[in-house]
């Protein structure tokens, strides 16, 4: 397992959310939204989970949801379920939002499609996507 | 008339952040106050986080009724350790009342002696979420709701009933 200081923390979650800056990260911290750091020798430093933590606060954040209702969340979950929120967070970078259209196939399946894909392109994947819900052979 | 506490009780002289939580007395009040917040040197804030409206001297305006207010504290370039001293101020055109609150300002190897003040902070957590804001920014883009285009499904709805395997 890696291990971090804040700063470094910081800097990395910077590349995601220009917000989260060392003193959002310590204070994170010690309103104990990320679990307690791990003790590395005589020093107490943030590791991968940590990062998976915050990645996931910046995720569900990013929906609405408040710091309260996050930790609540949060709390329930394996290590496993956070680190697939965090690895969503792209999907909800404003400028993805704004730039790409979403598109709900049925309840259970939503993508999105950048407007970088051609309009052929974008209608074969919509066909072959509900084709592989419907059961049918592609 | 003027509740004031912080979130933590000590702060990093160099990108420290707490918030200050105002409580007002309404039953005190006749007109609509407003609170002047002065900060000493090297240390800021946010706008104030209840989304009240902040007037051209940057004093809020508490025109709702119960409301409290939060607003976040900073550091960013180191500043000396020591004690520092913010004064809120209850502005209303028939009274000024004054309070002042004092906070440690130390090192970040002295933080973990620290005491959080969970009312305060649960205050926070219940906020409306934003990463908290540390400078003018009055962008609100970091929420942003997927408004999915729902897509007309492309079996007829006999089909449907009449399929088994339909959808999975």
């Amino acid at each position: 397992m890696n291990s971090y200081t804040a700063k470094q923390v910081a800097e990395t979650l910077q590349q995601d959310d220009p917000r989260m800056n060392l003193r959002t990260v310590r204070y994170y911290t010690q309103i104990g939204m990320v679990p307690p750091l791990e003790l590395v020798g005589n020093k107490r430093v943030y590791t991968d989970n940590h990062l998976h933590h915050f990645r996931a606060i910046i995720t569900l954040s990013r929906t609405g949801e408040t710091l309260a209702s996050i930790q609540e969340t949060l709390k329930k979950l394996s290590m496993e379920d956070i680190e697939k929120i965090s690895q969503q967070i792209t999907l909800y970078e404003p400028s993805r939002i704004i730039e790409n259209e979403t598109l709900k196939i049925t309840d259970d399946v939503i993508i999105t499609i950048s407007p970088r894909i051609s309009a052929e392109v974008k209608q074969r994947v919509i066909e072959s996507v509900s084709q592989a819900l419907r059961g049918e052979h592609l | 008339m003027l509740d004031i506490q912080f979130a933590k009780s000590k702060m990093e002289n160099e990108e420290g952040m707490n918030h200050l939580w105002v409580q007002l007395h309404p039953e005190d009040l006749t007109q609509t106050p407003e609170i002047k917040i002065q900060l000493p040197e090297g240390m800021y804030r946010s706008k104030n986080l209840n989304g009240l409206v902040e007037n051209d001297q940057g004093h809020i305006v508490v025109d709702v009724p119960y409301q409290d207010v939060i607003i976040e504290i900073f550091t960013q370039d180191a500043v000396p350790c020591g004690e520092m001293t913010i004064v809120v101020s209850l502005l209303t055109a028939e009274t000024t009342v004054h309070q002042h609150i004092s906070i440690q300002i130390v090192s970040e190897e002295e933080m973990d002696t620290a005491e959080i003040n969970e009312h305060v902070v649960e205050r926070v957590k219940a906020l409306s979420n934003t990463p908290p804001t540390n400078d003018d920014d009055e962008d609100n883009s970091n929420i942003v709701y997927i408004q999915p285009k729902i897509l007309e499904q492309r079996i007829s709805h006999l089909e449907k009933n009449y399929r088994i395997d339909y959808g999975y």
